[in-house]
């Protein structure tokens, strides 16, 4: 009996915003009909990685929960939109780095939950190289 | 993810061992401490007694030998004579034994006294009536105690299964309707970059605004602190050796292992003297910009003076971008800081600055279109600044910086 499966797919495959674009995507789960979800986070965030400790900030979120919604439409693909912001863009920088993704989180019945995410990027700065002391 | 809600739990237990900690201490330190007090002073009723006997009752233990006065006293209560050894309650024993003898002097066997009895137990009395503020003060560590389990019990149990992204969402719903924080209509527009804060509030001479130096006095005062406790402590420890030398039985051991530390308390006075030298000795530095933010792909004007009296073998002034972060390592904080971009904007060689004509700079420098922009989260920051750095005779080298803010390129119809 193998996990669910949770798809993120992007509007026309896009995976590069200009900041202040609009955002469409479709979440579909997979293999669901033998579990019993019980509810569904859909979120676009940004979080860092790098040397420094993980900070997180959520643009865009949504529970969408079978005792409110009814499990069926927990099966039903979920589309959403939303307008992305002007700041801060993604960014590969040497030992800060900033990270844009949609992240679907799928709970089910005792306590599991399955994870999925879907990197974009906003913005399009090169990385960043590191400047060498004279 | 489990391990996300084991990881809760456990932190909601030991709040909650903390918050009943508190609530147990909390009820002894009121029945044994606090109620006893407030009683003595509100409930016990007034008479006259005969002091018979006074003695200082002693108890020895780990802690030393620590002492409470009692007295002998004789009163009447519904016309039955009592006849009881009372102390004055609450008071605990105190290893001050003169402030106990002091309370012992003050009465005299065979005088009468003011006494107070307790209704509901006649048999006890005191004869002195102290509210000690001490009664109420013992509550502050339980009641600590409780405010902290508490607190973190309910933060606990109300973050407890919620995923992070969740919680991250709510925090900042519940950071946007906060009354106290004003909102910033650019952080708004611009999240996660910093606002222009004191940047642009101070008018230049020569151009429109007067960049705020970022070379702090923290670090100065950093250093004094450093430099005073150190020293502070070496004086002691000399004052002992001294002292020991005196008394005829001279510490060796501890005046040699001075020697050292007292180099280094005389480095550390060094440091601060050059440091309070190069920050008041030169006179400042004046930058002032056209426009500000600065925006990728824009042009920008400067103009740079420097006062004072001073031969400068180079100056050079550049535009730098930094990445800093913040991370823990075991139980310390620690910061590490990377340079991603450095443009020498102006540089100049062999030039004499006197009272009478300072140095004036007038030069201009372009932001690159494809850079990040000023980023500012809990642990991570890019941070953009204009770096002044001279070599001046007979001075060390100086290096003052100026924080600028680098914006993202507007978004179409979305105007800075």
């Amino acid at each position: 009996m193998s996990d669910p499966r949770v798809l993120i797919l992007f509007e026309g495959g896009q995976r590069t915003y200009r900041p202040g674009e609009m955002l469409s995507a479709t979440c579909r789960i997979e293999s669901l009909s033998l579990f019993e979800p019980k509810a569904m986070e859909v979120s676009v965030l940004w979080h860092t990685e790098g040397k420094g400790d993980e900070d997180l900030a959520v643009h865009y979120f949504n529970r969408v929960s079978a005792d409110d919604e009814g499990a069926m439409e927990l099966r039903r693909p979920y589309q959403f939109q939303t307008r992305l912001p002007n700041s801060p863009l993604t960014y590969d920088g040497i030992i800060v780095k900033i990270r844009w993704c949609v992240r679907v989180r799928l709970f089910l019945v005792r306590s599991r939950e399955i994870v999925a995410e879907q990197a974009f990027r906003l913005g399009d700065i090169p990385a960043a190289v590191l400047v060498v002391p004279k | 993810m489990r391990s996300d809600a084991l990881g809760g739990a456990s932190l909601a237990l030991f709040f909650a061992i903390v918050f009943f900690a508190g609530c147990i201490a909390l009820g002894l330190m009121l029945v044994n401490v606090t109620i006893p007090a407030w009683r003595t002073r509100h409930k016990f009723i007034a008479c006259t007694a005969k002091l018979l006997d006074k003695r200082m009752d002693e108890v020895s233990g780990e802690q030393g030998t620590r002492f409470q006065p009692s007295f002998r006293v004789n009163y009447e209560v519904a016309q039955r004579k009592q006849d009881v050894w009372t102390s004055e309650m609450p008071r605990p024993f105190t290893s001050d034994r003169a402030s106990s003898q002091a309370i012992l002097d003050r009465f005299e066997v065979g005088h009468d006294y003011p006494c107070w009895y307790d209704p509901f137990d006649p048999s006890r009395a005191v004869l002195l009536q102290g509210y000690r503020v001490q009664a109420w003060l013992v509550l502050i560590f339980p009641v600590s105690f409780i405010a902290l389990g508490g607190g973190g019990l309910a933060w606990s149990l109300a973050n407890l299964g919620k995923s992070v992204e969740r919680r991250a969402a709510l925090a900042q719903r519940a950071a946007q309707l906060d009354p106290f924080v004003e909102p910033d209509p650019i952080g708004r527009r611009f999240p996660h970059v910093p606002g222009q804060g004191n940047l642009t509030n101070s008018p230049g001479t020569t151009l429109a605004f007067r960049l705020p130096s970022t070379v702090s006095n923290w670090k100065l005062l950093g250093g004094l602190i450093i430099c005073l406790f150190w020293n502070g402590v070496v004086l002691v420890f000399a004052v002992i050796a001294v002292e020991s030398f005196r008394l005829g039985e001279p510490e060796w051991f501890l005046a040699l292992a001075l020697v050292p530390l007292a180099l280094i308390g005389l480095g550390l006075v060094y440091l601060v003297l050059r440091q309070l030298w190069v920050l008041t000795g030169l006179g400042p530095t004046i930058v002032e910009i056209d426009r500000h933010p600065l925006i990728p792909g824009s042009s920008y004007q400067l103009f740079v003076a420097q006062s004072g009296r001073l031969a400068v073998n180079w100056l050079s002034l550049s535009l730098v971008c930094d990445e800093e972060a913040t991370f823990r390592q075991g139980t310390n904080l620690r910061a590490d800081t990377c340079q991603v971009y450095r443009h020498e904007i102006h540089r100049q060689e062999r030039f004499v600055v006197k009272p009478e004509k300072p140095m004036s700079i007038r030069c201009r420098f372009d932001v690159p279109l494809a850079v990040m922009h000023s980023f500012n989260s809990e642990h991570n920051r890019v941070i953009w600044k204009l770096i002044v750095e001279a070599d001046v005779i007979g001075w060390p080298r100086i290096e003052r910086a100026y924080a600028l803010q680098v914006y993202p390129s507007p978004a179409e119809g979305d105007l800075l």
